[in-house]
């Protein structure tokens, strides 16, 4: 049997590479067609569309999308005020208090004696029920868009006056509910709640939901009353933060400052809401500060100073474009395409110039001095 | 003819009630300031007006029910606004033989007309006292826009100074209570007192304005207001 000839084997093998280098030839080139095209819409089409997307985005961003902003405030006060929604319940316990009606309220025990802190003549002082626990329920009255100013404010001996003034003279403000006795004494008029001082009492909580706070008071030379430190916070809605919101400015408060925060009357209506607490367990300080902790939303909140009309404490203005994820994720599209399509340029640009081409640019002047200098010589 | 001659008589009438003949005049130089340091000191009575004559338009027009016999012929006019950053004190003149009549008090030397013309109605106290404002004084007159008619109240802004309820009360009658000022700065008033025109009484009425803090009494305040003569 004859050996196989190598030739047809050959051309059998020359024939596939060809098709091969043919066929992958066809290919790169495909790719190369398609990379070069994607270059091309990526600069002149993509980046332009990016850019004025981002573009438009910001204008939005700056002057359209506001976020929603929202202020904490934590300090301690010798001031507090708040004006309550008439028709929402608010609850507070008030064992200890000496309570100053200017109506009658026959359920209680007069108080009486030189000490009653309870003041002029039309005022009638109750003392409450020792050891049973009483609530007074402010509010729940079908009266919309009326108030009750509460007024909080500390005194020596770690002590607290508490003014509750309703819409009128004789208006109804709530309830007393004895809690022990099973019963419910309307309160109407005005009433004042006074803790003369620390002395056997429990600390003292009083939560809100409410139209208004002001946490301080205006300084003036008749009175002492006054916010002591504080802090103030911007926050913003956020799902990154595992909290679900991001902070984004702080200023600490100063001696004296005053700050209101008020309904925000947007789209969703939103009442601050916090709460107070008086720690009469730790002696020492006189008189005693109250610490308030409220959250509220607004576009702006002023610090009133001592001394100055004021500022508006306010998130800075980038705030609202950092806070915008689709600005974001566009500016980093932009800079991300950008930063590929100049390192391309770079590469290829690199490429272009390759070591092989550059000693080549090298080697050229050197072979025209050595010519030259050969002629001199052969002369 | 006689038609002519009552035109020309209503004519007359109607010019004499839209401008009154009498004019203060300033004494020394005009003095007010604006300034973000706010004055956070002061009386307690910070101003005395007309309910029709509140707001920093009014000052554009303002007028002074004169007193039919005053001690004095000078005036202390002092404007402050309720965040405590524009405040004002003159003193003018008023004119002889005015007494009984209603002076105008030209209010046309500030330089800052446009942002007082901003301040709503209770943001702006006004308030005359006799004498001028060297003195101190617990006299006041009752200041004006338009004085075609008598007003129907008086208003009166008060710097409680850390009251929780103020009071006013007027010859014989009742207290009443005032209103606080719920919103906004209230660094100069925050307070003020409605007070009903008195009909058929003198040329006076005096004033009382009772402070309670927590129940206690504050020192009650006591003011005189002229009023205008036959009203």
């Amino acid at each position: 049997m004859a050996a196989p000839s190598p030739a047809p084997a050959a051309a059998m093998s020359g024939s596939r590479w060809t098709r091969f280098w043919n066929g992958c030839n066809r290919i790169s080139a495909f790719i190369v067609f398609v990379w070069e095209s994607a270059l091309w819409l990526s600069a002149f089409i993509m980046l332009p569309l990016l850019i004025v997307g981002f573009i438009a985005l910001l204008i939005a961003a700056l002057f359209f999308w506001s976020p929603s902003w929202y202020y904490s405030v934590s300090a301690r006060s010798e001031a507090v005020s708040l004006s309550l929604p008439a028709e929402r319940e608010t609850s507070w316990r008030i064992e200890g208090a000496i309570v100053c009606s200017t109506e009658p309220l026959p359920a209680l025990a007069p108080a009486e004696g030189d000490d009653v802190p309870c003041g002029s003549r039309r005022w009638l002082a109750y003392r409450l029920p020792a050891g049973e626990e009483q609530v007074l329920v402010l509010g729940g009255a079908s009266a919309p868009g009326s108030v009750i100013e509460v007024g909080f404010e500390t005194r020596s001996e770690r002590g607290l006056m508490v003014s509750i003034r309703g819409g009128g003279d004789d208006a109804g403000i709530g309830m007393l509910r004895l809690i022990d006795q099973g019963s419910d004494l309307p309160v109407r008029g005005q009433i004042n709640l006074v803790w003369p001082d620390a002395v056997g009492s429990r600390n003292l909580v009083f939560p809100f939901i409410a139209d208004r706070v002001r946490v301080g008071r205006d300084v003036t030379w008749s009175d002492s009353s006054l916010l002591r430190e504080g802090r103030m916070e911007i926050f913003t809605a956020s799902d990154e933060s595992l909290s679900k919101r991001t902070r984004i400015e702080e200023t600490e408060l100063l001696p004296g400052d005053q700050i209101r925060l008020e309904r925000y009357e947007g789209e969703t209506p939103l009442q601050p809401k916090g709460f107070l607490r008086l720690d009469r367990a730790h002696a020492g300080e006189a008189p005693g500060t109250l610490t308030a902790v409220v959250f509220g939303r607004a576009e702006r909140v002023k610090i009133e100073r001592f001394g100055d009309s004021g500022y508006d404490f306010r998130p800075p203005w980038w705030a609202g474009i950092s806070q915008n994820l689709w600005l974001v994720a566009l500016s980093t599209l932009i800079a991300g395409l950008l930063g590929l399509l100049g390192g391309y340029a770079a590469i290829r640009d690199i490429h272009a110039r390759s070591p092989n081409k550059a000693w080549a640019a090298f080697r050229r002047p050197c072979t025209d001095t050595d010519a030259r200098a050969s002629r001199r010589g052969r002369r | 003819m006689p038609t002519l001659a009552l035109l020309t008589l209503l004519l007359a009438s109607t010019t004499a009630l839209a401008a009154p003949p009498h004019v203060a005049r300033l004494v020394g130089n005009f003095h007010e300031t604006e300034a973000v340091d706010v004055n956070v000191s002061g009386s307690v009575i910070v101003g005395v007006a007309s309910a029709s004559a509140v707001g920093g338009k009014a000052v554009q027009s303002l007028q002074l029910l004169h007193a039919p016999s005053p001690d004095k012929r000078q005036v202390c006019l002092t404007l402050q606004s309720r965040d405590g950053v524009y405040y004002s004190r003159n003193t003018f003149e008023l004119p002889a033989g005015s007494a009984g009549s209603v002076v105008r008090i030209p209010y046309d030397r500030s330089s800052r007309l446009d942002r007082l013309a901003r301040y709503g109605g209770d943001e702006l106290a006004m308030r005359a006292t006799a004498g001028s404002c060297e003195t101190s004084s617990n006299q006041y007159y009752v200041l004006e826009a338009a004085a075609a008619k008598p007003p129907e109240s008086i208003r009166v802004f008060v710097n409680s100074f850390g009251a929780t309820d103020v009071f006013h009360s007027s010859g014989r009658g009742k207290s009443s209570a005032c209103t606080p000022v719920g919103e906004g700065r209230r660094t100069a008033f925050d307070y003020w007192c409605e007070i009903p025109w008195p009909r058929g009484g003198g040329n006076k009425l005096a004033v009382e304005i009772q402070r309670e803090r927590f129940g206690r009494d504050m020192p009650p305040v006591s003011l005189t207001l002229f009023l205008k003569s036959g009203s």
